[in-house]
C-alpha cells in the first residue's frame, strides 16, 4: 500500500475513533441504577417509589416521585437528584392494591415498552400499597431488592407461591380467555412477606387467593414443585409430607355442545415428620395418608375452581387456550362467550398420591 | 477488477448464510403479517421451495455460461444490479438503524455505528471476494455459538400453552410470512453475479444453504412462539427480546450477543453486495477501475440510509415488503431469464450462421 494510502487510512481511523472517546457519555455515578419500582395510584396521578444502589453498591436509596405516567414520574427523578435513571438493572416492579383495581393498562406499558426495560422483571402485586412494600425497613436497613425478587421463585418451589414475571402477566392477558395471576407481598409484624396470589380479569384486579389456595392453582396449573402438606393419620396423629414429584395432565372434551375437562394430577410425596412420638407406620396407614394428601390437595383446588373459575368467572388456570389450541373452530364460535361458558363447564377431578414406603421397609429389616 | 478470483462454494454459501441471519432476526409479527408466528414456521419451508423455483432461471444460465455472470447480458442489467444491491443495503442498513433507535439506546451515535458497519464493508469488498468469504466463514463459527448460547438458554422459558393452532386466522400471515423472507432474500442476485467466481459442488452448497436457512428460522420462529408467546407482538424486534430474556446463572442480558451477530452478519452480507457492485461495474466498462465508484455507491447507501430515519415515507419504502420482493423476482428471475433467453438466440444464430 501506498505511504499517501496509509496516511489516510491511519487519519480515517482516528476520525473515527474521535466521536467514540465517550467523554460526552455519563459517568456511572451520574446514574440513578433503579433496582425496584413501585407503582401506586392518587386519582389521575401515579405516586412511584424507586428503589436505586449506588455505583458503590454499598447503600440503597429510596424516591417518591409523582407523575401523570409512570415515565413521566420517574424521569423528574432527575430534578432531585441529579442523575439520569437507568432502568437496566431493575430486579422488580410491585403495583399498589388500587392501581390493579383501576387497571394495570394504564402504566403497564412503560415496562412493555421502554427501551432498557426488560420482560423478565419480576411482578408483584402489594397487598396496600407499592410505597410501604418497597419502603419497609428491617433494622434499619431497607430489604435488598435481589431478595424480595427471589422471594416469589423460593415462594413457588414451596409450594404457597406464584412466580410472576411481565411477560407471564402480557401473556396471562392477552392469552385466549386467560387471567393472569401474580404474587401479593404485605406487611407483617413490619416486615415483608408473601400473602398469597392475585388474579385478574384482564388488566383489572378481580380476587386474591390465600397461600392454601395457591397450592391448589399450582397444583392444578402443572406449576408444583415442592411444598408440605400436613394430613391426618387416620388415626389421632397427624404427617407431615414433603411434595416431591407432581405431574398434571388437563383433557378437554365437547358434551352437547359444552366443553368437558378433566384434570388428573398424581403427586408423589416422602414423610417428613409423624406427631406421637411413633417411629414406623403400619402398611394401611400409608394408604390413609396418600388418601387424605389427595383430598387435601383436590381440596384446594377445588375451592380455586369455584371461587376464581365459577364465581369470578377469571379463568386462571388457562382452560380457554386449551379449548382454543384443542378445537379452534369451536373456539372461533363460542370463545367470545367464553366467561359465561366457564361457569357452565364441568371441570372433574383425578389426584391420586403415592407416599414411597422407603421408611417402612428399611425399618422392617431391622426387625428381628 | 484484478483477475477472476475464486471463493469455495462452501464460503459462498456459508457467507449467504450468514447474510440471510443479519436480515432474520430483525422479523417481527407485523411484517409477518399477523400474531401467530407458528403460521410462519411454514412460511420458512414455503419460502424454501419458492427460493429453489426462483433460482432455476440463475442455474440454467450458470449452466450454459459457467464463467459469465448475468450482468455481462448488458449495461441495463449491470445498472438494475447495481440499484438493487445499492437499495437493498440500504435496507438492511434502515432496519439496523430503526432497531438501534427504537430498542437499544437512543442516546448512541447510531448514524456512526452505521458508517462503521459500512465502512468495514467497502474495505472488505475492496480488499476482494476471498477476504469477504474469509470473513463470513469466521462469522459463522461466532454466529452457531451465539445462537447454540441464546436459543439453549431460552429453550428452558419454552411454553406449550403460548403456542397457538395453526392457520387459526387462514393463510394469509403464511402468504404474507413467505413473501416477507423471500423479499429480504438477495442470495439470487449474488448469484447471478458471483456463481462464475465459485469453484467445488455449487447445487450441494446450495442445497444446504436453503435447508439450513429454513431449517434456522423455523426453529427461531419456534422458539420465539414457544417462549414469547403473544408478548412478542408487543416488541419491535422480538429475536432481541428472546435475548433479553435468556440468562444462564449470574450471565444475564446475552442481547449484546444478538447485537453483535446482526452487526457482523450485515458486514458479511453489505461486503458481498458492494462486492458484486463492483463486478457490475466492471462490466459497465470500468474494468479495473471499480473501487472510486463503489466507494460513492456505499456513501449513497448510507445517505439513503440515514435519511430512511428522518423520512418516513422513505423507511417504509425501502422496508416495504412487495418492492423488496419485486427486486428479488426481477434480480434473481426475470433478468437472469432474460439473459438465458439472450443466450439462446445469439447460439442459435451462431448456430444458422455457421452452417
Amino acid at each position: 500500500m501506498k505511504l499517501w494510502k496509509k496516511g489516510a487510512v491511519l487519519l480515517l481511523a482516528a476520525v473515527l475513533l474521535l466521536p467514540m472517546w465517550g467523554c460526552g457519555y455519563r459517568e456511572l455515578y451520574e446514574r440513578l441504577l433503579i433496582q425496584g419500582i413501585g407503582v401506586d395510584a392518587d386519582g389521575e396521578e401515579f405516586v412511584v417509589t424507586v428503589r436505586s444502589s449506588l455505583s458503590s453498591g454499598e447503600k440503597e436509596e429510596l424516591f417518591q416521585v409523582r407523575g401523570a405516567s409512570v415515565l413521566e414520574a420517574l424521569e423528574s427523578l432527575t430534578l432531585s437528584t441529579g442523575r439520569k435513571p437507568f432502568y437496566g438493572h431493575n430486579y422488580l416492579a410491585v403495583f399498589g392494591r388500587e392501581c390493579a383495581q383501576l387497571g394495570l393498562d394504564r402504566c403497564l406499558d412503560f415496562f412493555v415498552r421502554y427501551h432498557n426495560t426488560r420482560p423478565s422483571v419480576q411482578m408483584y402485586l402489594a397487598e396496600g400499597t407499592a410505597g410501604e412494600i418497597l419502603g419497609t425497613q428491617e433494622d434499619g436497613t431497607y430489604r435488598k431488592m435481589a431478595d424480595l425478587q427471589q422471594l416469589s421463585r423460593e415462594g413457588q418451589e414451596a409450594g404457597k407461591a406464584v412466580d410472576a414475571e411481565i411477560l407471564d402477566f402480557v401473556n396471562g392477558v392477552k392469552r385466549e380467555g386467560g387471567s393472569p395471576v401474580v404474587p401479593v407481598l404485605g406487611l407483617r409484624d413490619d416486615a415483608v412477606e408473601l400473602v398469597g396470589s392475585a388474579y385478574f380479569s384482564g388488566y383489572r384486579l378481580e380476587n386474591m387467593l390465600t397461600p392454601e389456595q395457591t397450592m391448589g392453582y399450582l397444583a392444578a396449573k402443572g406449576l408444583l414443585e415442592g411444598g408440605q402438606a400436613v394430613v391426618g393419620d387416620g388415626d389421632s396423629g397427624v404427617a407431615t409430607l414433603s411434595i416431591s414429584k407432581a405431574s398434571r395432565n388437563v383433557e378437554v372434551r365437547l358434551r352437547d355442545g359444552l366443553p368437558q375437562f378433566h384434570l388428573r394430577l398424581s403427586l408423589e410425596a416422602d414423610l417428613s415428620a409423624l406427631s406421637g412420638g411413633r417411629n414406623r407406620l403400619e402398611e394401611g396407614v400409608y394408604q390413609v395418608l396418600e388418601e387424605n394428601l389427595s383430598a387435601a390437595v383436590e381440596g384446594k383446588i377445588r375451592s380455586v375452581l369455584d371461587q376464581a373459575l365459577k364465581e369470578d368467572r377469571c379463568d386462571v388456570l388457562g382452560l380457554g387456550n386449551l379449548l382454543y389450541q384443542t378445537f379452534p373452530g369451536y373456539w372461533r364460535e363460542e370463545g367470545k362467550n367464553w366467561k359465561e361458558l366457564l361457569a357452565q363447564c364441568e371441570t372433574s377431578l383425578e389426584v391420586t398420591a403415592k407416599v414411597p414406603r422407603v421408611e417402612q421397609e428399611a425399618l422392617n429389616s431391622r426387625d428381628p | 477488477m484484478e483477475g477472476k478470483p475464486r471463493i469455495g462454494a462452501g464460503q459462498f454459501f456459508i457467507s449467504m448464510f450468514v447474510a440471510r441471519t443479519a436480515v432474520t432476526v430483525g422479523l417481527n409479527a407485523r411484517y409477518m403479517g399477523g400474531e401467530n408466528l407458528l403460521d410462519n414456521v411454514v412460511s420458512a419451508f414455503l419460502a424454501m421451495g419458492l427460493g429453489v423455483v426462483i433460482s432455476l432461471p440463475v442455474w440454467f444460465y450458470h449452466g450454459r455460461c459457467p464463467d459469465k455472470g448475468v450482468q455481462e447480458g448488458g449495461k441495463v442489467i449491470s445498472l438494475l444490479y447495481v440499484l438493487y444491491f445499492l437499495l437493498t443495503g440500504a435496507a438492511s442498513l434502515t432496519l439496523f438503524y430503526v432497531f438501534l433507535l427504537d430498542t437499544v439506546n437512543p442516546d448512541l451515535s447510531t448514524p456512526l455505528v452505521i458508517a462503521a458497519i459500512l465502512g468495514v464493508a467497502l474495505y472488505g469488498a475492496i480488499r476482494g471476494l476471498e477476504t469477504c468469504a474469509r470473513y463470513g466463514t469466521c462469522v459463522l463459527a461466532v454466529l452457531l455459538l451465539g445462537c447454540l448460547l441464546v436459543f439453549g438458554a431460552a429453550a428452558v422459558r419454552f411454553r406449550g400453552e403460548n403456542l397457538e393452532p395453526l392457520f387459526y386466522n387462514g393463510f394469509s400471515q403464511t402468504v404474507t410470512g413467505t413473501a416477507l423472507l423471500l423479499s429480504r432474500t438477495s442470495l439470487f442476485a449474488d448469484m447471478a453475479i458471483l456463481l462464475p467466481m465459485v469453484r467445488g459442488r455449487k447445487k450441494a452448497g446450495f442445497s444446504l444453504w436453503a435447508a439450513g436457512t429454513a431449517l434456522f428460522l423455523s426453529l427461531l420462529l419456534l422458539l420465539l412462539a414457544g417462549c414469547l408467546g403473544r408478548y412478542a407482538y408487543t416488541q419491535n424486534f422480538p429475536v432481541y427480546a428472546l435475548a433479553a430474556i435468556t440468562e444462564i446463572r449470574s450471565l444475564q442480558r446475552l442481547d449484546a450477543v444478538f447485537i453483535g451477530v446482526w452487526m457482523m452478519g450485515l458486514v458479511v452480507k453489505l461486503a458481498f453486495e458492494l462486492y458484486a457492485c463492483r463486478v457490475c461495474f466492471s462490466a459497465l466498462g470500468l474494468g479495473k477501475k471499480t473501487k472510486a465508484p463503489t466507494a460513492a455507491l456505499s456513501a449513497l447507501m448510507l445517505g439513503l440510509a440515514l435519511l430512511s430515519a428522518s423520512l418516513t415515507g422513505l423507511r417504509q419504502t425501502l422496508l416495504d415488503t412487495r418492492l423488496q420482493l419485486c427486486g428479488v423476482l426481477l434480480t434473481g428471475c426475470i433478468l437472469p431469464l432474460g439473459a438465458l433467453a439472450v443466450n439462446c438466440i445469439k447460439n442459435r444464430r451462431k448456430g444458422k450462421t455457421g452452417s
